[in-house]
């Protein structure tokens, strides 16, 4: 089975970086990087994110949910000053709005 | 004036459409995968409602600045507070860009400062208005203090 740590070791192998300068980049210790990638120690949320955003995958990727590394997001704002997230939005939502997106970047590259 | 962020949302190669979201909630959203270009929908029920529309677009444009993973997956979780931490960051870019601090201290000193004043005067809704402020003095305190000071005593209390 795999693991989050072993995806990230790969990420980073990938890029042939060392665990130093990942954690560099990552901003922790070094000797932190190493016990995540043997998955002794759990990443924790914001350190999450910020391995996503170094390696351009999702966080899905690398919690192993999803072995796509494309990166879909989405994201929503009600707006009008108000923060949307106090609502759960539906996955059935969700999806049709990526369809609706999705139409319209089709509809675009033909048009291109 | 919503024309500005129609050409910004075009030089960053954006695709803006207008949809019937499925969900009442939602006015607008941002969409961006891996090698194509972004989407901005915004709900055909705010098409004719120049000010909020302003608004969401901007928040919308906000997103595509300043995030870069999904937030809707995280808003489903218990790690809401970090879809939170990145929507007020979209939200705080649209109030610098709608709203800049320098031009409503330029307001405020020529004497507006009444909610619904600054809200035509920025051509942004009221709620708006209200969060920009909110942000300000989260973000910039001592400046917005010394705005404060410069209010009429009458409101100083």
């Amino acid at each position: 089975m795999k693991t989050a740590g072993e995806r990230i070791r790969r990420l980073r192998e990938e890029r042939e970086w060392s665990q130093i300068e990942l954690a560099k980049k990552a901003n922790i210790n070094n000797s932190v990087l190493s016990r995540i990638e043997a998955n002794k120690r759990p990443i924790e949320d914001e350190l999450l994110v910020k391995f996503a955003e170094i390696f351009n995958v999702t966080v899905d990727y690398i919690l192993c949910r999803t072995d796509s590394r494309e990166k879909p997001h989405i994201i929503t704002g009600t707006g009008d000053g108000s923060f949307s997230f106090d609502k759960d939005i539906p996955m059935k939502v969700r999806e049709e709005i990526i369809n609706y997106a999705e139409y319209l970047i089709k509809k675009y590259k033909e048009g291109n | 004036m919503t024309a500005q962020l129609y050409s910004l949302a075009k030089s960053e190669g954006i695709i803006v459409g207008f949809y019937e979201f499925p969900s009442p909630v939602l006015l607008g959203a941002y969409y961006h995968r891996s090698n194509n270009p972004p989407v901005i929908l915004l709900h055909k029920k705010i098409e004719h409602r120049r000010r909020l529309l302003r608004c969401i677009f901007a928040e919308e444009l906000g997103h595509h600045f300043t995030a870069s993973f999904d937030l809707m997956a995280f808003a489903r979780t218990d790690k809401k507070y970090i879809a939170r931490k990145y929507e007020k960051l979209a939200i705080f870019w649209a109030v610098q860009y709608l709203m800049p601090l320098d031009k409503l201290i330029e307001a405020v000193n020529s004497g507006l400062f009444l909610t619904h004043e600054l809200a035509e005067y920025f051509n942004v809704t009221e709620r708006f208005v209200g969060t920009g402020i909110k942000l300000y003095f989260e973000k910039r305190r001592d400046y917005m203090i010394k705005l404060l000071k410069k209010l009429p005593e009458e409101l100083n209390c």
